[in-house]
């Protein structure tokens, strides 16, 4: 291994983009302990910086550090943006909104939401095997090569989004990872739909449920304990944008986002998409696996009090998530140049199952509210551009607010509200801070 | 899928190999103005000044009082202490999250009289903020 090291070291110094593509891109050269040498040889260096926007680190770790909360740290890891640390075991990391104003968002600037350990790079990719069992009448074992060959190729932009995406803005404090608006991405991916395995492997009558199983070790190292297994209604898991995935933004899909294989059930929440994947099990009952009880990804059937005594028996499980906008091309805290009277600003827009059907923007705190020119999505469950011009009637302190009202009429709020113990479907709206300067 | 030995200290090794690669970093300077920032190519980062390793964590992570080692000990077996550090709650809710821990995610139950000083002290050292939201940006500049 200390050949590997100073082998690893060396390509990163020398010549960093072909290092990434061995990494990121044909990850079967490199074994576990090979990309682990990649980090302790990698270090503190960055080797994409001239990809990261000008000037916008630093906003996006003010933003991102909650009131009161520990100093936020910034990701180096070959491959990604620097994006803020939540944790680091498990690695969980946001990115901050005004990064995410590309149409499709870039691989680097992907956030990352671990539960686990990583496993092992596989040194065969293509022989990575997963398998479908359960309520089926043809269990099968296929290898990423074999997903390839037998089924029709997909390829979708969806957005995939953390159930706890806007935790921050509960009052008092839901437990968990303190996101913004920042756990959110939406690329390009490519792989075979779900529903073509599972008529491959003939479900059975029984079938109502799935549970995914993937490879990311637990955190305690007890082996055969599943870091987390959540499933999907059937209905969900035979919708045509449901995808076994395979490959992101054009490349093969990076180890860091699940690589070889993960799941990928867009809107809603990201636990369903698992990374990794080594199982799809087919149930003839809600799935009970780790994440799909108690309080886990559900909200409340009726409103509790919040902070209060939590009821399990209230508690559902949020499926569908809610309706969100956040503004891209300005950053919270962007000093404007005097004068300034006009802004463009423009940002994205989603909503879980269903389309945004419109996009309102404010600068005196909601009094007003200017309707923004909004974006059909690329396909279904991408999210949508949305555009407006704003005006600043003189010098000073302005917010920002961005408001999506999603097909069925329903908007975001002004505060979070619908407390529930871990904190989901937070979707205050996003405010962004400005000044003018005199 | 079966963990062999093996597959686990790689797992672990990827798993050190990330927390080497956090890097601390300081409360940013403010952003340069600019109407509409966009993606442009810049000069590459020097090295950070710090580099923080999870696995190198020590108690001093968290802020001190009584029953902070036995909650780090405890705690870190699985995960960093940036998760704690997160949080804010009241005793109820952390006795809450300890119950959940034990229950949801397999923690060891250290006993009556650990959990009872282990709670106090996150109840002390993490408490419900009272102001919420985020920082003025335009502040102490």
């Amino acid at each position: 291994m200390p050949k590997a090291e100073r082998g690893l070291n060396e390509l990163y110094r020398d010549d960093p983009e072909r290092a990434e593509a061995l990494v990121f891109g044909r990850r079967g050269l490199l074994t576990g302990a090979s990309l682990a040498a990649v980090g302790a040889a990698v270090g503190a260096s960055i080797p994409f910086a001239p990809r990261m926007p000008a000037g916008l680190v630093p906003a996006a770790l003010a933003q991102a550090a909650p009131a009161g909360g520990p100093p936020a740290k910034a990701l180096s890891l070959p491959g990604k943006a620097n994006l803020v640390v939540l944790q680091d075991r498990p690695l969980v990391c946001e990115t901050p909104e005004h990064w995410l104003d590309d149409e499709v968002t870039p691989t680097d600037k992907f956030f990352i939401r671990n539960n686990g350990g990583v496993p092992d790079v596989p040194a065969d990719p293509k022989a990575w095997k997963i398998r479908v069992d359960g309520e089926v009448n043809t269990p099968l074992d296929l290898t990423v090569g074999e997903l390839e060959q037998r089924f029709q190729p997909v390829t979708l932009k969806l957005q995939l989004e953390c159930g706890g995406n806007g935790r921050a803005g509960f009052q008092p404090e839901a437990r968990g990872n303190q996101w913004g608006n920042g756990a959110i991405g939406c690329a390009e991916y490519t792989g075979v739909r779900l529903k073509d395995v599972l008529a491959a492997a003939g479900l059975k009558s029984s079938a109502v449920y799935t549970a995914h199983v993937g490879a990311d070790p637990h955190l305690s190292g007890t082996a055969g304990q599943l870091t987390i297994s959540r499933g999907v209604r059937l209905a969900k898991a035979m919708d045509e944008h449901t995808l076994v995935a395979l490959r992101m933004n054009g490349a093969p899909l990076p180890h860091i986002h699940g690589g070889p294989v993960r799941l990928l059930v867009p809107g809603w929440p990201g636990s369903a998409s698992h990374k990794w994947l080594t199982r799809i099990w087919v149930r003839d009952k809600e799935h009970d696996g780790p994440g799909m009880t108690g309080t886990a990804y559900r909200v409340t059937r009726k409103p509790m009090i919040p902070g209060g005594k939590v009821d399990d028996a209230n508690m559902m499980i949020l499926e569908s998530m809610p309706v969100r906008s956040i503004i891209t091309s300005v950053a919270h805290g962007a000093e404007l140049a005097p004068g300034t009277r006009k802004l463009p600003v423009r940002g994205q827009a989603w909503a879980g199952d269903l389309a945004v059907s419109e996009v309102n923007v404010s600068v005196d705190y909601g009094a007003t509210w200017k309707k923004a020119q909004l974006n059909a999505p690329a396909n279904k469950y991408a999210w949508q551009r949305w555009s407006a011009e704003v005006d600043l009637p003189s010098d000073g302190y302005y917010e920002i607010w961005a408001k999506a009202t999603d097909a069925n009429g329903r908007s975001q709020p002004h505060v979070v509200g619908n407390w529930n113990p871990q904190g989901y479907g937070g979707n205050a709206f996003h405010r962004v801070a400005v000044l003018v300067k005199a | 899928m079966r963990l062999t030995f093996a597959t686990l200290s790689a797992a672990i090794l990827v798993m050190t190999a990330v927390g080497l690669e956090v890097q601390k970093a300081r409360r940013p300077p403010p952003p340069p103005p600019r109407e509409m920032p966009r993606p442009v190519a810049v000069v590459p980062a020097a090295p950070p000044a710090e580099v923080a390793r999870a696995s190198d964590e020590t108690p001093d992570a968290m802020p001190d009082g009584k029953g902070r080692d036995e909650t780090f000990y405890l705690c870190t077996a699985c995960h960093g202490t940036a998760i704690i550090r997160q949080q804010g709650m009241p005793r109820e809710r952390w006795d809450e999250t300890f119950a959940w821990m034990i229950e949801k995610h397999r923690m060891p139950d250290p006993g009556a009289t650990d959990r009872a000083l282990i709670v106090d002290y996150l109840a002390a050292a993490f408490p419900s903020r009272q102001q919420r939201g985020r920082a003025n940006p335009f502040l102490n500049r």
